[in-house]
């Protein structure tokens, strides 16, 4: 055994469970991120197995002959919930008017002559029955998003009892109100779902960034003291803020486009080698990014992190070096995190009013909610969203520029002090007050300490080092 | 230095002859190429004079310039204040615990005791005043521990 180890350790062990930061770090994930990332996807599943369980379309019957009668009754027999109209002729209005009268997402069609086609086929095997199959796709909930597998299932079922290939299903997709003929909903939703994952994940990253990149620029100021010296510059106090907030901004958004480019490479190289069709003509689908896409998407964008970066700079203003503003900026992550998470795969029109209201509350929702929304043609939500965000942003930076005008910038400490011995030592050596922001000025260290030697710890560190002007 | 000449003028001419002037100051020779983070304390702080007198401003405030510097620094950072001033006409206003520094360099003294002032005047009429041999003493005695 080494000599002194145990001692050793047991120092560190005390003095790693005696950092507040740490223990909030270890508790917040386990106890309050996990909890809530497991009732969220345990919510978007449930609701997802119901859908698929309740499995129910409407059957419209325009053949009205006996093969087709066999047909829906197959279906029926396999638990699915079958609503039948007959003799409709559909076009995109009917369909819309059909899939609201029912409340489903999936039509199926009987063409007139599939009972004929059926009798051919025992004769001549190239003449083959076919099905038409809409599906609806209107929520961005991605265990929402079945695509056509149930009904490629009952067919495959039904073939094997008659013969092989004596049914094909010709899908079609309906999206943002349209039909598209010919375009397998399993692609599209395959679309919808990357589409889904990728733009929260980058809008994660993006916040997480910015957020870091302001709260160290601005802790290495104070840490190195520089930030006196540019306090003393004959510019405008706000040309300091502002400069930090757009160069911040810059950074993370440079390091957001590296992203955005390593991250396509990762899936284009993965989704070729999966399934070479997986890539569908997006511009004929309208999924493919057009300009107010592009427009909606950066403004929300800019915006939030604007609010955040004003956020991460008022956070940092109160910590004294990196360190402590790295963990004063991690409270912000959570709010950031469990919104991104959640509405990754939960479309939010589908939750309760309350969860709605929460996240519709929290600013760095907004860029994934717009991200949904526009896929889905909706562009009322991204304009709300971006000027609810766009009030927050200004209220942080009124907050932030009105505390960068006061010398509170440079005193101001968020200090937790639960735990720490020395803390309590200092605590009734100066006499200072409980946990909280604590706005000391500079001039009050002389008054209470009354030579060097007796200096507090933290007054001594609150005071400047030499200023020169 | 570059940065910091560009907020006092846009003139090109004047930004660089701030620098030469900063350069000068400093004394730091080609050690201004190195990154700040290579210095020692001693020559951050007369980086930082240089970059407060470059600039030939009327009045600079400086908090201590000597605290924390051995011996060689602080006579370097005494002998320019003392220089600047006598040359350009810079009004410089100096908060010092160094009595000793004090009398070297400023004219006008405020001795300040628990923020109040307790004595103002030259160096010569409080060391009259108070019957002592420098400032140091003259403190004591103000303040009264002595």
């Amino acid at each position: 055994m080494l000599k002194g180890f145990r001692n050793f350790l047991l120092k560190e062990l005390k003095e790693l469970l005696r950092d507040p930061k740490i223990l909030l770090g270890m508790s917040i994930v386990p106890f309050i991120l996990f909890p809530v990332l497991g009732g969220i996807m345990n919510y978007a599943m449930q609701s997802a197995e119901e859908s698929v369980t309740k499995m129910s379309f409407v059957v419209i019957n325009n053949d009205c002959e006996e093969w087709s009668y066999v047909f829906i009754k197959f279906l029926s027999s396999l638990g699915a919930n079958v609503f039948i109209e007959e003799n409709v002729e559909l076009n995109n209005n009917k369909l819309l008017e059909l899939l609201s009268k029912y409340n489903v997402t999936q039509i199926l069609e009987i063409p007139k002559g599939f009972s004929m086609n059926i009798t051919t086929h025992v004769k001549d095997s190239n003449i083959m029955a076919f099905v038409r199959f809409y599906v609806h796709i209107a929520t961005t909930n991605v265990f929402d998003i079945t695509g056509s597998l149930p009904i490629d299932t009952a067919v495959a079922q039904f073939n094997r009892a008659l013969a092989p290939d004596i049914i094909n299903v010709k899908k079609s997709t309906i999206i943002k109100g349209e039909i598209k003929h010919n375009v397998d909903p399993t692609t599209v939703s395959g679309v919808i779902m990357s589409q889904s994952i990728i733009m929260p994940i980058t809008i994660l990253i993006l916040l997480f960034y910015s957020i870091q990149i302001a709260a160290i620029s601005m802790a290495i100021e104070k840490e190195e003291k520089t930030l006196e010296t540019l306090l003393t510059l004959p510019i405008d106090r706000l040309t300091i803020l502002f400069g930090k907030l757009i160069g911040s901004m810059i950074i993370a958004a440079v390091g957001a486009v590296a992203y955005i480019i390593g991250y396509a490479c990762f899936m284009q190289s993965l989704i070729n080698r999966t399934s070479p069709n997986f890539v569908t003509d997006l511009p004929s689908l309208g999924l493919a990014p057009h300009f107010w896409v592009i427009y909606f998407l950066g403004t929300s964008l800019f915006v939030t992190i604007l609010s955040a970066l004003a956020l991460a700079v008022i956070l940092s203003a109160f910590a004294g070096d990196v360190r402590s503003a790295q963990s004063l900026v991690g409270i912000v992550y959570p709010m950031i995190f469990i919104p991104t998470f959640a509405l990754m795969y939960i479309d939010i029109n589908t939750l309760p009013y309350a969860l709605k209201l929460i996240f519709y509350t929290i600013p760095f929702s907004h860029p994934t909610i717009t991200s949904k929304a526009i896929i889905m043609g909706d562009y009322i939500t991204p304009v709300l969203g971006t000027l609810y965000v766009s009030f927050f942003t200004l209220a942080f930076m009124y907050v932030a520029s009105r505390f960068f005008a006061t010398e509170k910038i440079l005193t101001s400490k968020l200090k937790f002090r639960w735990f720490t011995k020395s803390d309590n030592f200092e605590k009734q050596r100066c006499g200072s007050g409980a946990a909280g922001i604590r706005t000391q000025d500079f001039q009050r260290p002389r008054l209470e300490c009354s030579t060097p030697q007796q200096s507090c710890g933290a007054i001594d560190h609150a005071r400047p080092r030499p200023l020169v002007v | 230095m570059e940065f910091m000449a560009k907020f006092y003028t846009k003139d090109e001419k004047d930004i660089s002859e701030m620098i030469k002037e900063a350069a000068r100051i400093s004394g730091l020779g080609e050690r201004l190429k190195d990154k700040t983070n290579t210095y020692s304390k001693g020559m951050k702080r007369r980086l930082l004079v240089a970059r407060a007198l470059m600039s030939k401003p009327k009045l600079a405030i400086l908090d201590e310039p000597t605290g924390g510097l051995d011996v060689i620094h602080s006579y370097y950072i005494r002998e320019t204040i003392r220089k600047y001033a006598r040359e350009y006409g810079v009004m410089i206003l100096l908060s010092s615990r160094d009595m000793l520094e004090v009398e070297h360099i400023c004219d006008r003294i405020v001795l300040i005791n628990k923020g109040k002032v307790v004595a103002e005047g030259t160096p010569r009429e409080l060391k009259e005043k108070f019957e002592s041999k420098n400032l140091e003493e003259v403190f004591v005695k103000v303040v009264g521990f002595a």
